[in-house]
């Protein structure tokens, strides 16, 4: 600022601020925006719409309206390795981030995923015996079963092993009535074609 | 959202004995080859994408579908509707197929004029006698309306449920007037990353194979955490997210229309944390920047049963480098994308060893690189070892080409598509089987309907003599007098860029213990037969 400017009339000075403030907010969209692209990148054979290499983090907005808050898990992994934040508005870790951290609820979820692909692989094959000592493993563990799945493999594999009035009666009452179960194609395919 | 998928059939010329001498040289149009419509109808927001399925044929011309999104704000009315009309050409190639498509979609907002489809196919040689085959990108009939329900907005409808992946998607913490508007959003963002980019794939180059409905389910409140909302959503702790999966389970029984066989699941939570879960029921915040790949790393949990590929201290290429067979040796687990064994990988990828894997979209500019045994997966930064450098399911985020899924993830995830489907919808008249053909007298046409003829192909063999891609009809007024056995063949023409393991059997580390998706590879073929009596 010179003597030039504080010589101005208000009004003046404060379209010059204005002018400054929108530089300003500018500059530092631009930063924040272009800040990605400037990063070095790998070479390439041919112009790419697309990134080629993703950064370990990531650039996360807000798009949903806020929430109260809540409890939140370590922002740290045991390891030392940041988490990601749950919260878009929270100042990114630098370097990479774990995605999340590994619970025993996350490894629960994931014996499940397990669990229930195996089911699927000895259905596939029309196992009914695998697919029961994998059943009994399965209502063992997750005894909730909120998505009524144990009910409908019993019944593909009884499908399988004793095809008959009774097995088709169960089945057609599972696939009229838990419309929620991934399994109902599968009971179809089985115990009613 | 739009879509506009164009198409290559070649028609090829054969010698074939039992066709009757030719009365129809082909002109010069005709030795061209046709253009057909295909995939004709999309929507933008609120609307649905079906398939519009023209034909090619000798001479063919069509137009692909053109539809209107959504218009009325309440959602009541809008969607898509498409036609695709080809005509077929005789005399060289008597390709004849018409096809076309309409899809109902439950819009919202204001939907623009959706793009018409446009493919071209049905080469074939000038005056040279027809050979009886075509319709090779299409000749479908046109798609039903897909019913999801009294809140469903049927945003991929692309054949009927039962061969089709049904991917339901529920609402949570949308208002009855945000569904209509974020509710769009968030969805259409997770779709057109699932459908339209690389790190999507193989779901683009499979789309037809799944239906989708969206269930605009109203919360009283907007967001969540501002107050109850549907089915509970929030925090479920460790950056995982939560509902009350009966509430979901109960909606479903309430709404979905049994029609709608479901083989995945989601809630899409109104939020912006970074909270998802990858379980039988997979959930993403919606509105997340990092949500669409949120949706499609989380579906590699709960749809494919894929394992994380991060180590313990890093993720992506810093977890470790290729070690090229060597290591120290770990436990071997029932996901096929980490294994304990460097040097066989368990039977899980041996066969994507020292490959680089293409891109779909754009082969040259590559996915996720070179296929090894990289230092470093599933939680731990020694003794299990990861497909490749990075990937999807190790660090998901961005569009970056290198956080596709990786050869052994893509070929996972075409398995499990092939556990629900078949190739063919349907044929016309209705085929036997190789062992019981179906008698037909003088049909004049046989038709094999499949689920995408660009993903889909047709061997066709007549009286032992077989036609390889063929399309997908055989004009029979071509035969000689007389009875003959006609087979059409329909199979994945995927090539072994993108699948390797096609003996349906399960990697030798998991034969007989954790069992695999691997035996569904066998689905991905599917013999038709008719016994044809040629006047």
């Amino acid at each position: 600022m010179n003597v030039h400017e504080l010589d101005r009339p208000r009004g003046t000075r404060r379209h010059l601020a204005l002018a400054v403030a929108v530089l300003g907010a500018l500059a530092v969209w631009t930063v924040v925006h272009l800040a990605p692209w400037l990063e070095p990148r790998a070479a390439t054979l041919h112009p790419a719409p697309e990134a080629e290499i993703a950064p370990k983090i990531a650039f996360p907005t807000r798009s949903a309206p806020l929430r109260a808050p809540v409890e939140r898990a370590p922002e740290v992994a045991e390891d030392g390795l940041p988490i990601m934040p749950a919260d878009p508005s929270a100042p990114m870790p630098a370097g990479p981030v774990h995605p999340h951290p590994t619970t025993p609820a996350h490894l629960r979820i994931y014996r499940e995923n397990n669990l229930l692909g195996a089911l699927n692989g000895a259905l596939d094959v029309k196992d009914a015996s695998g697919m029961r000592r994998l059943l009994a493993q399965y209502r063992e563990e997750y005894p909730e079963d909120p998505h009524e799945l144990q009910a409908g493999y019993a019944i593909i594999a009884d499908c399988l092993d004793h095809p008959g009035n009774a097995s088709t009666a169960a089945a057609s009452h599972y696939y009229d009535t838990e419309l929620a179960s991934t399994l109902r194609r599968y009971v179809r395919r089985h115990c009613l074609e | 959202m739009s879509q506009a998928r164009g198409h290559f059939v070649l028609v090829t010329m054969f010698s074939m004995p039992w066709i009757s001498a030719c009365s129809g040289d082909t002109t010069a149009d005709d030795a061209s080859g046709g253009t057909a419509a295909l995939g004709g109808t999309t929507a933008s927001v609120g609307g649905s994408v079906s398939s519009g399925r023209g034909g090619t044929g000798g001479k063919a011309s069509g137009t692909g579908g053109t539809s209107a999104g959504g218009t009325s704000p309440t959602g009541a009315a809008g969607g898509s509707a498409g036609t695709a009309v080809v005509e077929a050409g005789r005399g060289g190639i008597a390709g004849q197929a018409a096809g076309g498509s309409s899809g109902a979609g439950v819009g919202n907002a204001a939907g623009s004029a959706g793009s018409s489809g446009a493919a071209s196919g049905g080469a074939t040689s000038a005056g040279a006698g027809g050979t009886g085959f075509g319709g090779g990108a299409a000749g479908g009939p046109p798609v039903a309306a897909l019913d999801c329900g009294k809140d469903g907005w049927a945003v991929e409808n692309h054949g009927p449920p039962q061969n089709r992946v049904n991917y339901l998607i529920l609402g949570d913490g949308y208002t009855a007037e945000t569904v209509n508007t974020t509710l769009v959003t968030h969805v259409n963002a997770a779709l057109k990353r699932r459908f339209e980019t690389e790190s999507g794939q193989p779901y683009g180059r499979y789309r037809n194979f799944v239906n989708i409905c969206v269930a605009k389910v109203a919360s009283p409140n907007d967001g969540i955490g501002n107050g109850p909302t549907a089915f509970d959503g929030g925090n479920g702790g460790d950056r995982l997210a939560k509902v009350n999966e009966s509430k979901v389970t109960q909606y479903i029984k309430d709404n979905i229309p049994a029609t709608f066989e479901i083989d995945w699941k989601a809630v899409v939570l109104n939020q912006s944390e970074w909270e998802n879960t990858g379980a039988v029921l997979m959930l993403w915040s919606g509105g997340n920047n990092e949500g669409p790949g949120a949706a499609l790393h989380e579906g590699g949990h709960g749809f494919h049963q894929l394992a994380d590929e991060y180590c313990a201290t890093d993720t992506g290429a810093g977890c470790g480098d290729d070690t090229n067979g060597t290591g120290t040796k770990g436990s071997e687990s029932s996901e096929v994308n980490s294994t304990g064994d460097p040097t066989t990988t368990g039977g899980k990828w041996d066969l994507w060893l020292g490959t680089t894997q293409k891109g779909l979209n754009v082969p040259d500019k590559g996915a996720t690189g070179v296929q090894g045994t990289f230092q470093g997966s599933r939680y731990v930064d020694t003794g299990q070892y990861r497909p490749s450098s990075n990937s999807m399911m190790n660090s998901l985020f961005t569009e970056a080409v290198d956080t596709s899924f990786n050869s052994v993830s893509r070929e996972q995830i075409i398995f499990s598509i092939w556990r629900a489907v078949r190739p063919v919808d349907s044929t016309e008249p209705a085929a036997g089987t190789t062992a019981a053909p179906t008698a037909v007298s003088n049909p004049g046409t046989l038709k094999v309907n499949v689920i995408d003829p660009a993903v889909i192909s047709v061997d066709w063999t007549v009286d032992g003599t077989k036609h390889e891609n063929a399309g997908t009809t055989f004009d029979t007024s071509v035969l000689t007098s007389g009875m003959h056995t006609v087979v059409a063949k329909a199979y994945d023409n995927a090539s072994t860029d993108l699948v390797k393991l096609r003996t349906s059997t399960c990697p030798s580390s998991i034969k007989d213990k954790f069992y695999c998706h691997a035996t569904s590879w066998k689905n991905s073929e599917q013999e038709v037969a008719w016994t044809v009596t040629s006047p």
